[in-house]
């Protein structure tokens, strides 16, 4: 009995630090939502988000796009990982976004049947769509090379041609500004024009108040959908039952954090990635299942040994290097 | 995972499947929606179906393993609209169906202009024997150039090919084919007429197993169904206009007058009756030298048929008489240079035709009413007596009558004066054969008549499209007497006997028309008779090598046999 609940406990920390159990909401994730509604509804036909490494970067556009629908309407959606391609083919190209949307005939066909396989996809649910529109999220989007956003452009002026639109929400890291910039002194205005006129520097956790609204959704948060019990439930139960909120944690994590971030000698705005902060919380609750009680309280001490033991230190480490190779 | 789930997503314009479209229209569709081959389609179609794949069915949407669960979720289609692809499944016709005129399906894409420009295209268009579209009431056209076979779709590969020929490779038969909205039917009208034409089709199918027992000589199914279609009350049916009478042949109404008792006697008859009726009065006519109509229209045959080939039949005679000379021998292997049984084996195709022209003739064992011995037939009239209330009542009535008689048996082998000696068959009993049986009397004889009158025009026509397809017969290398004894049943025509205040009414359904044929068009040639004689000599020439073989063989297995003898007989007698 022993073993079953440790293996659901385990399984459920390693699914939520691969971000396949639930996805939360963030004050950086709404604020997403905020821009994405309104580029939208504007008229917008792609923006960059862009950010460091480990930031929840790809689960708040998941988060977003999950939510978009109650507040706009339905609209298809296609989540792309791009993959790096040494030399562009438009033939895999297409083939990599036929077999993302699972199309029966991603592999048959020239280049050209490919590209039209999939503008026809597009469009048979773009004009279904309220915005009558579709949205192409290019997760790791940096990798893109000029190539492929002609071919981008080429299905966007597919969907024109049939009263549709296509947004493509290019979602990478800060190389993607370099991008823009560079596509913009190559005078690739329809590009630029296009996909890369609205843009949001995706940060992290960056206040105490980030981190409390955040286990605020956690104490919230119902997990294995269904069973009616809260995520911190299979962890501590008896500490839950008694009333504990993960929200209290919250000023001594935000401290924690605060502290190896001025220790590594960083200068301005404190900037806590989500994945770290996540397998912070779940350390925490896995330190905290054999100390379950009632009216559970936990000492500052775990939370330094949890935080310690996410990776966050090192992660500063990083940028503090590469800082430094800027400077 | 589920089966359908890796089937994987497919391009498809959500609502744009009507009911009752063809596989083929969808095909069409789904291989310009994603870029691909019909195979594909066909690979699709395999992968939707429950269990193992099968082809027995003409329309791939006909295959219950074919789940309309399945075709509404990869398309994101109704499940209503799903569940009215198949056909089958709501033309449970079982007596239509056995008819091969009315289950004939167009191999070609057969279609209304109408609905192809609206993107609809469907299996009941492919039924042969309607000639309107039952959405438009547009005359339906034919696309003659046909298509190869595509894997799993059986007849809608061709369905599948023409149409997307001339809805996405030539836009004028579909002008918003390529456009983002396609211009479809309305879903409604196209659900409404198709159960209208079904129900009627229905209503026919009910109709068919009421007037089973009053069809005489069933085995024609096409002049029923003719029959079937004609005797529904038409008037306001949706099929009415939908269709060429002339396809299932014409129809003939025939009224009799008879008393009240007379017509509740003889709508009583039945097919069996009748069909003995017949055959007895043929025999009647045969021995009292009465001369109907029927009878003047065979006699009138035979000399067409003769007409013009009399030096034909001179030559046909003169090979038998050179036959008689060689008979002498006593040689068994000698017959005439000719097989009857083969169009392209006599000099004359006349001559074939004339040989089969005699069953016509026939009242005895190989009547073309149904091969009936004469003692077969007096039993069956013994049986018809069995009903004595009702024989009692038709003598009362002198609606039937046992008559005694004596008839010539054989007369009809006219082709005989033809065929001096006795080289074909065993010596032909002529002789004379004595009947007792029942024949139709009164007011029953113009009705005996007016039906026999109808199958000898049946026979005239089976045997003249016998002769003109001799080329045919001949490539097949067919029996040409088993050939047209089925032309016989094919054509025969049907009869459907009703009451009516002032006595009977016959309807007779045939394909044929009630005249003779005409037997001189396309045969005689100016040089025919030097082309006869021709064919008769090379034919002679061909025998005459066969024979002199054969005669060698022979001579030579007898040879060897006395051989044989010998060498037993040197072994036997000591050194």
């Amino acid at each position: 009995m022993i073993d079953i609940i440790y293996k659901e406990r385990t399984n459920l920390s390693t699914r939520l630090l691969a971000g396949r159990a639930f996805l939360i909401k963030t004050p950086q994730a709404a604020l997403y939502l905020k821009l994405m509604s309104s580029w939208l509804t504007t008229g917008s036909q792609g923006a960059i988000i862009y950010g460091r490494p480990r930031l929840g970067k790809t689960s708040a556009t998941r988060w977003t796009l999950h939510m978009l629908p109650e507040i706009i309407g339905r609209f298809p959606v296609v989540e792309i990982p791009v993959r790096g391609q040494f030399v562009a083919s438009e033939k895999a190209f297409f083939q990599h976004l036929l077999t993302c949307i699972k199309h029966r005939h991603a592999m048959i066909g020239t280049a050209g049947d490919k590209r039209d396989r999939f503008s026809q996809w597009l469009i048979n649910r773009a004009i279904r769509s309220p915005i009558n529109g579709a949205v192409l999220f290019l997760d790791e989007a940096q990798l893109l090379q000029n190539q492929h956003y002609d071919w981008l452009v080429n299905i966007s002026n597919e969907l024109d041609k049939n009263g549709c639109r296509l947004f493509c929400l290019l979602v990478g890291q800060t190389e993607l500004i370099e991008k823009k910039n560079e596509l913009i002194n190559e005078g690739r205005e329809q590009i630029v024009g296009r996909f890369m006129v609205r843009e949001h520097e995706f940060v992290g956790l960056v206040s105490e108040k980030d981190i409390i609204s955040i286990l605020n959704e956690f104490d919230h948060t119902i997990y294995p959908s269904g069973s009616d019990k809260l995520f911190a439930e299979s962890f501590i139960p008896l500490g839950i039952h008694s009333g504990f909120k993960l929200a209290s944690l919250g000023p001594g994590m935000w401290q924690t954090f605060e502290k190896l971030w001025l220790e590594q000698g960083l200068f301005g705005q404190i900037n806590i990635p989500m994945h770290y902060f996540t397998s912070a919380l779940i350390s925490t609750l896995n330190i905290m299942v054999s100390k379950d009680k009632c009216n559970l309280s936990i000492s500052h001490d775990v939370l330094v040994n949890a935080v310690s033991a996410s990776g966050f230190k090192e992660s500063l480490r990083i940028l503090k290097a590469e800082s430094r190779s800027r400077q | 995972m589920s089966r359908l789930h890796s089937i994987g997503e497919v391009n498809w314009k959500s609502g744009s499947l009507r009911p009752f479209e063809s596989a083929g229209s969808v095909g069409a569709k789904y291989c310009y929606l994603n870029k691909v081959k019909p195979i594909e389609f066909g690979k699709l179609i395999e992968d939707l179906v429950d269990g193992d794949f099968s082809s027995d069915f003409n329309f791939t949407f006909d295959n219950p393993k074919l789940k309309p669960e399945k075709i509404s979720k990869i398309f994101g289609e109704p499940l209503g609209i799903a569940k009215q692809l198949s056909l089958l499944k709501f033309l449970d016709l079982r007596n239509l169906n056995k008819c091969d005129l009315f289950n004939q399906f167009e191999k070609n894409l057969r279609f209304c202009p109408e609905c192809l420009n609206h993107g609809y295209h469907s299996p009941l268009h492919q039924l042969n024997w309607l000639t309107k579209c039952f959405i438009h009431n547009s005359a339906l056209q034919i696309k003659t150039t046909r298509s190869k076979y595509v894997r799993n779709l059986n007849d809608d590969s061709v369905l599948l090919t023409d149409l997307y020929e001339l809805w996405f490779e030539n836009q004028d038969f579909w002008k918003t084919s390529k456009n983002k909205q396609w211009k479809l039917l309305d879903c409604k009208n196209v659900s409404t007429k198709s159960y209208s034409l079904l129900s009627e089709l229905k209503k026919i199918e009910n109709r068919f197993e009421i007037l089973e027992p009053f069809t005489v000589v069933g085995a024609n199914r096409f002049s029923n169904l003719n029959l079937n279609f004609h005797s529904l009350p038409m008037k306001d049916s949706s099929l009415e206009c939908l269709y060429s009478p002339g396809h299932f042949g014409s129809i003939k109404p025939y009224y009799f007058k008879s008393n009240k008792e007379e017509t509740e006697l003889i709508s009583k008859f039945g097919a069996d009756r009748i069909v003995s009726l017949i055959q007895a009065r043929q025999i009647y006519c045969e021995a009292e030298e009465v001369y109907p109509q029927w009878k003047l229209i065979l006699e009138e045959l035979k000399s067409n048929l003769l007409q013009n080939h009399f030096e034909c039949l001179a030559v046909y005679k003169k090979s038998f008489i050179a036959l008689e000379t060689l008979r002498v021998k006593h040689n068994p292997l000698v017959r005439p240079p000719y097989n009857m049984d083969r169009f392209d084996m006599v000099p004359c195709k006349r001559i074939g035709t004339l040989k089969l022209s005699q069953l016509l003739f026939e009242f005895e064992s190989k009547n073309l009413l149904g091969e009936c011995l004469v003692e077969t037939l007096d039993s069956n009239l013994n049986d018809f007596g069995r009903d004595n209330n009702f024989v009692e009542k038709c003598n009362q009535h002198q609606l039937i009558s046992k008559w005694c008689g004596k008839f010539v048996r054989n007369q009809h082998e006219f082709l005989k004066s033809y065929e001096p000696g006795h080289i074909l068959g065993d010596e032909i009993p002529y002789g004379i054969k004595q009947v007792r049986i029942f024949v139709p009397m009164g007011s029953l004889i113009p009705i005996i008549d007016e039906l026999l009158l109808m199958f000898v025009y049946s026979w005239a026509w089976a045997l003249y499209e016998l002769e003109i397809h001799a080329d045919k017969i001949n490539y097949y290398q067919v029996d040409i007497e088993q050939e047209f004894k089925s032309k016989v049943i094919k054509l025969s025509p049907s009869f459907l006997i009703s009451t009516i205040p002032t006595g009977i009414q016959i309807l007779i359904g045939t394909k044929v028309e009630s005249c003779l044929p005409n037997f001189t068009l396309g045969i005689e040639s100016k040089n025919h008779n030097i082309e006869v004689l021709n064919k008769a000599k090379k034919l002679t020439k061909i025998y005459d090598f066969a024979l002199a073989k054969s005669l060698e063989d022979y001579d030579r297995a007898r040879r060897a046999e006395a051989g044989k003898y010998e060498l037993i007989r040197l072994k036997l007698i000591p050194k």
